[in-house]
């Protein structure tokens, strides 16, 4: 029983160390339970732990243990052995010709032509090449042997050049024998064409495989050829060359290419381009080593040793180049400037370059104003370059109203023809009011492009103010022809409404009142669907002829219920703009708004516009001056979403868009209304904002201070000698580092929003009756409550500073006892 | 890369009138709705070179291409291909016979 657990035990431990990988050891276990019981089952253990210690080891390519390890397997047990085919492999890896042959003659023909197919395979190759004496060796009753002389009697016709035999002999290579891959490789082999396709079919594990790589190899040319032969040892590579009738350079050069580490350097490429300068067409391995400069630039002499120098020029250039490839635009400025000075030394012939340089670093610069410069400075070497004139002029519009109106004159001379200089002029002609020359402008523009809206509609606009101007100078005979004008430009229909209320209203004032108001009804009567704009248009066109809207608007009837689509909300903030342009009294304007006020403010209050629309408005309501209209759409809009936005438009209608009306509490939420245009991440809020803060602060004469600031301007205003020594408030900011003075200011804005009037007098009199009076001192000075602030939070924050509430009071004026 | 030259199928001295003439050819032989990517690709090369101007404009800033690959082909510029000779074929089979060839024969055995 004892007996029995061991050898149990003992099988286990073998039989766990077999799959562990660990042979050597489980071999010696079943050795001890062979040598213990003597059964034969222990040694075929034995021989298979030998066995697949033999295949592990020639895995790892120690062919020589493995036929020493097979050897103890075939000790221990009988043949057929288990892979056989192995064996042979490893006898013919280690070219062991006296164990190859018995081994060979061992060989079963169903071994040969069914068990073995790989083995059988690269039997084949090496009989065909270089073992001839295998088939001695084989069973002569195998397919294998057939299908062996079918091949050699090809290759026999492929020598003779006998195209019939080979063929024929192919063709008797069946599909599953051992010579099929042969069969492919031939037919290859034989053709100049593309051989891709065909040799996919032979099998990665096929003993042809590599002759199927070397055969692809021979068809391709150039880099692709350089690019496989490295995956070849020297031999197949001079064979591959010979093949492609490369000479010894050539082949040279492909060695070289193939011991360097890909990718190769920059330089190693330059090199290789001089070094191989034989095998190339000068010209084509010059411009190759010149492009490779921009990146080498230490080829520098051996280049000009062996090509034409580079001119200085070339040299900046491509130094220039190189830099803007390293996007370094500052180092690329500076040679790009010193390819301009060796152009302008170099005399005339070069100014297109210059200009274009100068243009191309302009280009590069980040910096608006010297781009501008630069591009000022190309036109000296090239006056006639449109782009930079426009570039110019429109830098100029932002930045410089003078050169602006001197560039735009000047590229109206050089360019009047040009569709660019046009637009320009007709803006600018539109926006000084310049009607005559805006149709001058217009009328060239159309010359040049006969279908442009936008010079019929600046022809129209200017048609339409000359009628009005002559209905308001009583010059009807010149009104009827202006509007004739207009019309013929056939613009759409809803530009021809406008010209028929005008005309409506010129028949209402000098012809026939019927008539007048019969024209003015049937354009509403057309715009049916957009009533409240007619209404505001035939409102605004009467006003601006300058006359009495009463009877006409009594002729009219308008539902102030109806509501504005989206549509007519945009055409009405279109409207609103072209007015705006057009007359200087924005009186008028607001006038005319006023009378469709209930409507706008009825569907601001119940239509879902889209919040860009909404935008849109506000700011068009804001230019016009429209603050009451402006606060109402800010209203709704704050009631819908609470964004930093609306709580500015509030603001700004409140104060009626002037800074200096707000109040310091009202800065204080505009500021808080900042943080949340930074939160929201509304950055045009945060750009209104800050202008108008900054409007705010540059009335008082301070910079962006802060409330602080503000105390100290109102106490130099008060008795500025005096004051700037003696102010407690300066005094304080005077100890305190820039640091502190940041924090105090932090803390005083948090102590607005947080503390009452009556909690800081409780605070700063500590607790004594005094801190009534202290309260109404304030309520008299709305100031004194700032300034005490400030140090309630000095104090807060620890700051030493000799300043007490009496400093404070007395900067009042305020009596002993207020304390 | 391609040259707009090369693009265009003209000589890097062509005038503005066998340039557009070039360019009209390629867009005759491949209009935009056939091929948009090549189509601009042709317009850009166009543009490059238009005029005096915007060859100037080309040569001067344009990074010259500098293939390698290109200098590989010229320097191994070869004979095109041939069928291979049986002597060739015989040399070609033999020297196939290499380590990786024993290796990949052995790697996928058929089981004993």
């Amino acid at each position: 029983m004892n007996q029995h657990l061991s050898t149990n035990s003992v099988e286990q431990q073998a039989i766990k160390q077999f799959n562990a990988g660990h042979f050597q050891e489980a071999i010696e276990l079943y050795n001890k339970l062979w040598l213990e019981s003597d059964d034969e089952k222990w040694q075929q253990q034995i021989a298979y732990c030998y066995l697949q210690r033999a295949l592990s080891f020639a895995k790892r390519g120690m062919i020589q243990q493995a036929l020493s390890l097979w050897d103890k397997h075939t000790q221990n047990t009988e043949p057929p052995y288990q892979a056989f085919d192995h064996y042979i492999f490893w006898l013919i890896q280690d070219g062991n010709k006296h164990k190859l042959r018995p081994t060979l003659e061992q060989l079963s023909t169903e071994q040969l032509d069914k068990h073995y197919p790989a083995l059988t395979a690269l039997l084949g190759l090496l009989t065909l090449t270089e073992h001839p004496e295998f088939q001695r060796y084989l069973t002569k009753e195998s397919v294998f042997m057939t299908h062996l002389h079918i091949a050699q009697t090809a290759l026999q016709a492929y020598e003779d050049n006998d195209q019939d035999i080979l063929k024929k002999s192919l063709k008797q290579i069946p599909f599953h024998s051992a010579f099929k891959d042969l069969r492919t490789l031939i037919n290859v082999a034989q053709s100049a064409t593309e051989s891709a396709i065909f040799l996919s079919k032979i099998p990665a594990s096929s003993a042809y495989q590599q002759a199927a790589q070397l055969l692809s190899a021979s068809t391709q040319q150039g880099s692709q050829l350089a690019q496989k032969l490295s995956d070849f040892n020297y031999q197949q590579r001079t064979l591959i060359s010979t093949i492609k009738g490369l000479n010894s350079k050539q082949q040279a050069f492909i060695e070289d290419l193939i011991q360097q580490n890909a990718p190769l350097s920059d330089k190693l490429k330059f090199s290789l381009a001089i070094q191989y300068l034989s095998l190339l067409d000068k010209k084509d391995a010059e411009y190759f080593c010149k492009a490779m400069l921009v990146n080498y630039p230490a080829g520098l002499n051996e280049f000009n040793t062996h090509f034409s120098p580079l001119s200085d020029f070339e040299e900046n250039r491509l130094k220039a180049l190189a830099y803007e490839q390293a996007n370094n635009s500052v180092d690329a400025e500076e040679y790009w400037l010193q390819c301009v000075e060796i152009l302008i030394n170099k005399g005339a012939g070069n100014d297109l370059k210059i200009a274009l340089i100068l243009r191309h670093i302009a280009g590069q610069n980040p910096d608006a104003e010297l781009q501008n410069q630069y591009l000022i400075e190309s036109l000296k070497y090239d006056p006639e370059d449109l782009a930079s004139y426009l570039h110019i002029v429109n830098y100029f519009e932002q930045n410089d109203e003078d050169d602006y109106q001197h560039w735009l004159s000047s590229s109206i001379e050089k360019f009047p023809q040009q569709i660019e200089v046009l637009n320009m002029a007709i803006r600018e002609a539109t926006r000084n009011k310049s009607y005559k020359q805006a149709s001058h402008y217009a009328l060239q523009l159309l010359k040049a492009d006969p279908l442009n809206t936008f010079a019929k509609q600046t022809l129209y606009s200017c048609h339409l103010i000359n009628a009005r101007q002559f209905m308001l100078e009583q010059k009807y005979h010149l009104v009827e022809d202006e509007i004739k004008q207009a019309e013929d430009l056939k613009l759409a229909n809803r530009y021809l409404i406008q010209a028929q209320i005008l005309r409506g209203l010129f028949y209402f004032a000098s012809e026939d009142k019927n008539q007048g108001l019969k024209l003015i009804n049937d354009s509403v009567n057309k715009q049916a669907l957009d009533p409240i704009n007619t209404r505001f248009q035939i409102m605004m066109e009467a006003l601006l002829t300058g006359l009495a809207i009463e009877p006409v608007l009594s002729a009219l009837t308008l539902n102030q219920e109806q509501l504005i689509s989206s549509q007519a909300l945009t055409r009405l903030i279109q409207q609103l703009k072209v007015y705006q342009q057009q007359t200087e009294n924005l009186t008028l304007l607001n006038q005319a708004l006023e009378q469709i006020k209930p409507a706008l403010e009825n569907s601001l209050l119940q239509q879902n516009y889209q919040e860009t629309l909404l935008l849109d408005l506000s700011q068009t309501l804001a230019d016009i001056n429209a603050f009451k209209l402006l606060h109402y759409c800010a209203k709704q809009a704050l009631v819908k979403e609470n964004k930093a936005i609306w709580q500015y438009y509030q603001l700004y209608a409140e104060v009626l868009g002037l800074a200096d009306m707000c109040t310091q509490s009202q800065i204080l939420q505009l500021k808080k209304a900042r943080d949340l245009a930074f939160q929201q991440k509304q950055n045009r809020a945060m750009i209104l904002i800050d202008a108008f803060i900054n409007a705010y602060y540059q009335t008082y004469s301070e910079q962006d201070t802060g409330l602080i600031g503000e105390l100290i301007g109102m106490n130099k205003t008060a008795d500025k000698q005096e004051q700037i020594i003696e102010d407690p408030i300066e005094r304080i900011f005077e100890q305190l580092s820039e640091d502190q003075q940041v924090k105090l200011e932090d803390t005083i804005d948090s102590l607005m929003q947080q503390i009452s009037p009556e909690q800081l007098a409780m605070d700063l009199s500590s607790g004594t009756d005094n801190s009534e009076t202290l309260l109404s001192a304030m309520m008299q000075q709305a100031n004194l409550f700032s300034a005490l602030i400030v140090i309630k939070a000095a104090n807060s924050l620890g700051f030493i500073v000799d300043i007490t509430v009496r400093d404070i009071l007395d900067c009042f004026n305020l009596p002993q006892n207020t304390q | 890369m391609q040259t707009p030259y090369q693009i265009l199928n003209i000589s890097s001295t062509a005038t503005d009138a066998e340039i557009k003439q070039a360019y009209l050819q390629q867009v005759k032989n491949n209009p935009p709705e056939r091929d948009q990517q090549l189509f601009q690709l042709i317009h850009q090369a166009y543009l490059a070179i238009k005029d005096h101007k915007s060859r100037l404009n080309y040569e001067l800033f344009t990074v010259p291409e500098a293939n390698f690959d290109d200098i590989i082909n010229q320097a191994l510029g070869s004979e095109p291909n041939k069928a291979l000779t049986a002597e060739q074929f015989n040399a070609l089979l033999t020297a196939s016979i290499d380590d990786s060839t024993l290796h990949n024969s052995l790697s996928t055995p058929d089981k004993p």
